[in-house]
């Protein structure tokens, strides 16, 4: 139920946002390497959640 | 500068071999399975998604639209951060339904083999631009390397080892579930060879031909247009929809999906990929900017898409260039192999088997094999004239981008599979066919210059990227509304909803609504041989068996539904869905659609299993379903529900007790078919109008036993049915009539001593009487009179006795006048002064008792019940019967048993046995107070007697008096011992 949710709203937010969000991730950054440091916090984000899940679930 | 021919062909089968050695080594478990079944193998593995295309065409890309280049990474990357709401319940559901391809989910999801078929037509015609990209990489860098070697032959050459490679590692295990871990571990290894390459070359050029981060800052400094040039966003417009093509190509690609879910990896391995994946991503793509502008640098433009190969060139560094050429390879060969061997499986589940019969003389599991070998060839055979007559002809960004966006076709396919029950399989196809006719006519026609003037391939790069951008806009809108609007249209069938249950998320999957016409495991062999064989199919339907942990033999219905699921389920992964659900449709019972109270216990039983998942209000609603269910289950009273056809629904512990029938087996039988006499009990009892009946007596393993009943019907509830309550009543029955009966002795008695004082006077006064007579008259007539007066009044005498004895009998003193007493002597005893009193009969007595055995009581009282009873089984046997006394251990008691041949007692006197003054024998012969005296005697002891008639039910004669008698504890013996020997049974 609050997958679906979460998806709904990735869905709704990436339409409304993503055009504007690539522009500014991609080709407003100050220094080359921005974009790559975005992601890459992304990543550590997304290791995170794993990590906490994988810790309290299983 | 040009390599040498055998230099570059050692290079190129050295990296094959290693690649064949790897998987070879791990088919043969020559590897720790440790690092096999790595979860960074898995993410590896799923790095098969960089193919040449990301190797070699990323950088014409990065030269010509900047960053935008990164959409292709970070559309993959988004995928796989969201793994827990995209990839993790696709996992689910092809692993619980054995399904192997996109194809498979589909067709499973639609129930229809047409969309099975045509999702795997449009695949397989979407992949071959792909691998033709892989094939033309190889074919394009080798001459770059030397002029002199012809491209076809090359990529002829490469085309055959790696459908060698496919058929040796690839097509196994017959099953297209069975993972093929040779395979994914030379993947992941591709995989980290073209990582360790792309990463050394970006190294080298950043550190030695930017010179560093200083060096780079100054280059950067001194030509700013190419920091520029990179940070321009692109001048066409929707060029963000291509991050929605690569986000569906990260799972909807064959091999991509083949990696992810066909390959039985561990679960957490694909968790560990939701950040793995990026991260490998983010390390391509970061190395692409230092070797771009090292390209730029050095002028090693001539081609952008083979700038990282020209780099080692322009620059004299032949390591540099070989380095980039086994990159590429391994790139172009992983994607090869895996997605020839994926569209194998469909192809063969969807088109191959549909269409041909499996023949009988042939074994089926080699069978299935070779036809997928020879698809596989059948495939190179396909991509190489692909790439021979219309490939080579476009550039490798080109058919790319043609592949990525007719891949996005499929997105909204699998995202209504997983979160829109409603869509339908006709939304399904409208939506596949609006889609891909958009794609074909807006960017396949043009492309192939079929409406164009120009020649074929001439469209301009940037008015291909326009068109591609437009034609994946405009494709997936036609693509969702046509799903939208058809599924709404026309809904699917009630067989589609279920399946679309099952797929969508957090929704129960089960077999609900069914009905199954089989009864044992025979029944689904006879289904199954026609087409699969009868040795195939008995071997699929013993392993379905061995899965589910179930007997040979018959089936419970519950059983013949789970072994069903499971059987669908394995020949799924055998035959595709559509085939395996087709074989078992005939055995299925067709039933109304809704809810069906008989499906509660599976219900029941997925929620077991399923409560982890639920969140929110359904977790709330269950915890709430368990708390009744518990009350249920503990309930002091036997509770069970019967639907309308009134089969068991529920059966709770205590029902369990009672029954000493589990609820396992209960459930889904009909009351009919329970034991007996619970059949009887529960089924006249459903079937009455009361709604209670008091203390109904049967008999349970020899015993009675009462029990009380209550009903009430469940009109109310989804279904009618009807919940019944069972109160065990034996030991309320059993005291009550114990109670009565012990009021009745002691009133008896009471009279008993009553008329015993009040006729002892005038009896004595009579037979004084009857004395004197004697001696006042000679007369011998009046003599003889008054002797038979005696002898009466003796009579009588005894009669009152008797009667002052039962009376006594009542207050007899307690238990710390027991004695310990030999039982086997106290028998023998009895049978000795019973002996004596036969009257000429032989019978025979046989004492039975062990020699050893001990018990505490009253030596006289007890020898009086042995000789009572031992008289009556004399007089009811023959002159020569035999009778026997036994006795039978128990763990705190003892039971003697006293068994005769005789004549037995009639069912209808049996209750009134122990009734004082009853008696069969004939006047003057019996008193009818010798067993009301021996249970008296036998509830002093603390003991109880029975009497069984006819013992000897075959020959429906004889009876056995059982009385139980508590054991003497072994720790009391001891001390009392010494009294025994010394008092003993001397008297």
């Amino acid at each position: 139920m609050y997958r679906h949710r979460l998806l709904l709203l990735v869905i709704a937010g990436a339409l409304l946002l993503l055009p504007g969000l690539l522009d500014w991730w991609l080709f407003e950054s100050t220094h080359w390497l921005m974009p790559f440091v975005i992601w890459g916090l992304l990543i550590a984000l997304a290791a995170a959640a794993e990590w906490r899940q994988r810790h309290h679930e299983f | 500068m040009n390599f040498d021919i055998s230099a570059l062909l050692l290079l190129g089968l050295g990296y094959l071999l290693a690649l064949f050695g790897a998987a070879w080594l791990t088919e043969r478990k020559q590897l720790p399975e440790r690092l096999t079944r790595h979860p960074a193998v898995h993410v590896l593995a799923l790095g098969v998604f960089a193919s040449a295309w990301t190797f070699y065409g990323i950088f014409g890309l990065a030269h010509d639209t900047g960053y935008a280049y990164l959409t292709s990474y970070l559309g993959a990357s988004a995928a796989f951060l969201l793994a827990p709401v995209t990839l993790i319940p696709i996992l689910r559901i092809t692993r619980r339904h054995q399904l192997s391809s996109l194809a498979d989910l589909f067709a499973f999801r639609f129930r229809s083999g047409r969309v099975g078929t045509l999702t795997t037509l449009l695949t397989l015609f979407t992949s071959l631009p792909l691998i033709s990209i892989q094939i033309q990489a190889l074919a394009d860098s080798l001459p770059m390397l030397n002029s002199q070697i012809s491209s076809s032959r090359a990529a002829a050459g490469f085309c055959v080892v790696i459908a060698l490679f496919s058929i040796l590692f690839g097509a196994r295990h017959a099953s297209l579930r069975n993972s093929h871990n040779g395979l994914v571990f030379a993947i992941a290894l591709a995989s980290l060879i073209k990582l360790v390459a792309l990463l050394a070359i970006a190294f080298y050029a950043f550190w030695f031909i930017l010179g560093g981060p200083s060096g780079l800052e100054q280059w950067l400094s001194a030509n700013p247009e190419h920091l520029t040039a990179l940070r321009q966003p692109p001048q066409a417009d929707h060029w963000q929809i291509l991050l929605l093509a690569f986000f569906a190509c990260a799972f909807v690609m064959p091999h991509m999906f083949q990696i992810a879910f066909t390959e039985n990896l561990p679960t957490e391995s694909l968790y560990r990929a939701s950040w793995g994946v990026p991260l490998f991503l983010l390390a391509l793509a970061l190395a692409v900017p230092p070797v771009l502008w090292a390209a730029i640098k050095s002028g090693a433009l001539a081609n952008p898409e083979y700038m990282v190969l020209q780099l080692g060139q322009s620059l004299q560094q032949p390591w540099l260039s070989m380095l980039a050429f086994i990159g590429g390879l391994s790139a172009a060969s992983g994607i090869i192999i895996v997605a020839t061997v994926a569209l194998a499986s469909m192809l063969q589940n969807h088109v191959v088997l549909p269409l041909i019969k499996v023949p009988d003389s042939v074994r089926f599991y080699a069978w299935l094999l070779w036809v997928r070998r020879l698809i596989i060839l059948g495939l190179m055979l396909g991509s190489y004239l692909f790439f021979h007559f219309i490939g080579h002809r476009f550039a490798l960004n080109q058919l790319g981008l043609l592949a990525f966006i007719g891949f996005l076709q499929f997105l909204p396919g699998v995202l209504a599979t997983l979160y829109w029950p409603r869509a339908s399989r006709n939304g399904f196809l409208l939506g596949l066919a609006a889609g891909f006719t958009v794609w074909a006519t807006g960017l396949l026609v043009p492309m192939m210059g079929i409406e164009s003037s120009l020649p074929a391939g001439a469209l301009s790069a940037d008015q291909l990227v326009d068109d591609s951008h437009r034609s994946a806009m405009l494709s997936l809108a036609a693509n969702v509304l046509m799903l939208i609007i058809g599924s709404l249209l026309f809904p699917g069938s009630r067989q589609e909803r279920s399946a679309a249950d099952a797929c969508t998320l957090n929704a129960l999957p089960g077999p609900t609504g069914r009905q199954l016409k089989v009864e044992n495991e025979e029944d689904f062999i006879a289904r199954l041989s026609p087409r699969l064989g009868s040795s195939p199919a008995r071997r699929e339907v013993r392993r379905a068996l061995r899965e589910l942990q179930l007997p040979d033999g018959q089936l419970k219905p519950l059983d013949t539904l789970r072994l069903r699921t499971q059987l669908e389920q394995n020949l799924s992964g055998l035959l595709g869905p559509v085939e395996a659900a087709a074989l078992l449709q005939p055995l299925d019972d067709k039933m109304d659609a809704g809810f069906k109270a008989r499906n509660v216990h599976l219900l029941e039983q997925q929620l077991e299993t399923y409560d982890q998942r639920l969140s929110g209000l359904a977790a709330e609603l269950d915890q709430l379903r368990r708390y009744h269910r518990a009350t249920l289950q503990r309930l002091p009273l036997g509770a069970c529900t019967i639907d309308a056809q009134k089969r068991i629904l529920f059966w709770n512990a205590e029902m369990e007790f009672f029954t000493g029938l589990a609820a396992d087996e209960a459930l889904d039988l009909s009351l009919s078919e329970l034991p007996f006499p619970w059949d009887t009990l529960l089924g006249s009892f459903a079937a009455t109008g009361d709604l209670h009946q008091e203390a109904r007596c049967i008999e349970v393993q020899g015993g009675q036993r009462w029990f009380s009943l209550h009903k009430a019907p469940l009109d109310d509830a989804p279904e009618p049915g009807m919940v019944l309550l069972i109160e065990d009543e034996t030991q309320h029955q059993q005291l009550a009539r114990k109670l009565a009966h012990s009021e009745r002795l002691a009133s008896i008695g009471r009279f008993a001593a009553g008329v015993a004082h009040e006729i002892g006077n005038p009896v004595t006064g009579i037979a004084c009487l009857a004395q004197n007579l004697k001696l006042e008259t000679e007369q011998p007539e009046v003599l003889d009179t008054g002797d038979q007066i005696v002898d009466q009044t003796r009579r009588i005498n005894r009669i009152v006795q008797s009667l002052v004895r039962f009376a006594h009998t009542g207050r007899q003193e307690g238990p710390e006048h027991f004695e310990v007493i030999n039982l086997h002597e106290t028998v023998a005893e009895a049978i000795h002064l019973v002996s004596l009193d036969r009257r000429g009969r032989q019978q025979h007595f046989y004492n039975d008792v062990p020699a050893s055995l001990l018990i505490s009581g009253d030596l006289q009282l007890l020898l009086q019940v042995f000789v009572n009873l031992l008289n009556n089984a004399s007089d009811a046997s023959e002159e020569a019967g035999d009778i026997r006394v036994e006795a039978h251990l128990q763990e705190q008691s003892v039971e003697v048993w006293i068994t005769d041949d005789g004549t037995g007692i009639p069912p209808e006197l049996q209750s009134q046995l122990f009734e004082p003054f009853f008696t069969t024998k004939e006047p003057g012969k019996g008193t009818g107070l010798g067993l009301p005296l021996v249970y008296n005697i036998i509830a002093q002891h603390y003991g109880n007697i029975e009497i069984l008639s006819p013992a000897n039910k075959k020959q429906n004669k004889g009876t056995r008096v059982v009385i139980t008698l508590p054991r003497l504890q072994e720790d009391t013996i001891p001390s009392q011992q010494p009294e025994t020997d010394e008092e003993g049974l001397s008297g």
